[in-house]
């Protein structure tokens, strides 16, 4: 199973490919529609009908499935690629950590949970430190 | 360690009401702001210490209140054992998410002040917003939540890419013009309030009773935004 450096890097890149599914696998449910709803913003903006499937991800799979191949397209029309480098882990407790990185040189951090037989999984809730373990 | 009950026993009780902040000096400084603004925001810091600040109505707003936040519950400006209970573990990390989601909210309303001076919306809410922020702040303290690696003072830099892309895009919007820059506003403030009664259920009674007074900022933010829009656009 992937160990959280290699999952910061295969975020960025399913970001810069579009890759819906790599960036699903990669993340607790949650995080994934934080995710879906960062980037679906921008176009919600400019059109309404996207903004009311964006609203219905949570409970619509239809509708998440189509913002997935919206937002799919203008990541791979945009296509950016920056420079990720200096990793480093940070522990937060029993079960996360935070890999700390620089991103085209700007300081960065993702938060990564472990679950269970799954490993580890992007978890934007986990950035804080947990010092008596799971609830 | 006592329930939420004896919380509310002694909920007429304030924290919030210390001295300003470097970031609220700073924001009050660096943006000129009338000397009875700041007024109005050292005048409900002084009613958050005596006790809970009600909504601030419409002419006041009008005369340049900010909707200040006042943080209730347990005595002191510490975490007060005798009322303070136990939050779950995902309790706190939602705390603590919304502690440096508040953080963009300010953020864009700085950014965007920046780029529309003319415009005294912006500056009167990022005060607001900071409040907001150190509301919230009191509360992670109270529950032992490490905020020591956030750092407040980056304007518009944020080590989590989720929260970096929304700013980046609410900036981006708001740059198109003063009155999309109010769109965005009313936008975060509308979803400010759908995430604060999201992040309510289940919790103890004194974030509770934080989280309605955030709301009825971000009701008065979103009144200010809706004004300013209806301004422009006659």
């Amino acid at each position: 199973m992937p160990v959280p450096e290699a999952l910061v890097a295969i975020y960025y890149r399913a970001l810069e490919t579009g890759d819906m599914n790599a960036l699903r696998n990669l993340m607790v449910p949650e995080s994934y529609l934080m995710t879906l709803e960062a980037f679906g913003l921008k176009r919600s903006f400019t059109d309404p009908e996207f903004k009311a499937l964006l609203q219905r991800i949570e409970t619509d799979g239809a509708a998440r499935f189509e913002v997935e191949c919206i937002i799919a397209r203008m990541l791979r029309r945009e296509r950016k690629s920056p420079q990720i480098a200096h990793l480093r882990r940070e522990p937060l407790g029993q079960d996360r950590c935070a890999v700390i990185y620089t991103e085209d040189n700007i300081p960065k951090k993702l938060s990564f949970s472990k679950q269970g037989t799954a490993g580890w999984r992007l978890d934007y809730y986990a950035g804080r430190r947990r010092d008596g373990g799971a609830d | 360690m006592r329930g939420a009950g004896a919380t509310a026993e002694r909920i007429d009780r304030t924290v919030f009401a210390g001295p300003k902040s470097p970031h609220t000096s700073l924001i009050l400084s660096k943006y000129n702001v009338p000397d009875h603004y700041q007024g109005a925001y050292m005048k409900s810091d002084r009613r958050a210490f005596f006790g809970r600040i009600s909504r601030l109505g419409a002419a006041f707003f009008a005369a340049g209140s900010v909707g200040t936040v006042s943080l209730q519950a347990s005595g002191g400006n510490g975490r007060d054992d005798e009322t303070a209970v136990e939050l779950t573990e995902a309790q706190r990390d939602m705390l603590f998410y919304i502690y440096q989601e508040e953080k963009v909210a300010r953020d864009v309303y700085i950014t965007l002040g920046e780029q529309y001076p003319q415009e005294s919306t912006f500056a009167l809410i990022q005060l607001s917003e900071q409040s907001h922020i150190e509301a919230v702040g009191t509360l992670c303290e109270r529950y032992g939540i490490d905020l020591s690696y956030v750092d407040l003072d980056a304007v518009g830099l944020f080590e989590l890419p989720v929260l970096q892309q929304l700013y980046d895009t609410c900036v981006a919007q708001g740059s198109i013009s003063r009155l999309e820059g109010l769109r965005v506003g009313e936008l975060i403030e509308l979803t400010d309030l759908d995430d604060l009664e999201s992040a309510a259920v289940g919790m103890p009674e004194d974030v509770v009773s934080v989280f309605e007074s955030l709301k009825e900022g971000s009701e008065s933010h979103l009144d200010a935004f809706r004004r300013a829009i209806s301004r422009l656009e006659a």
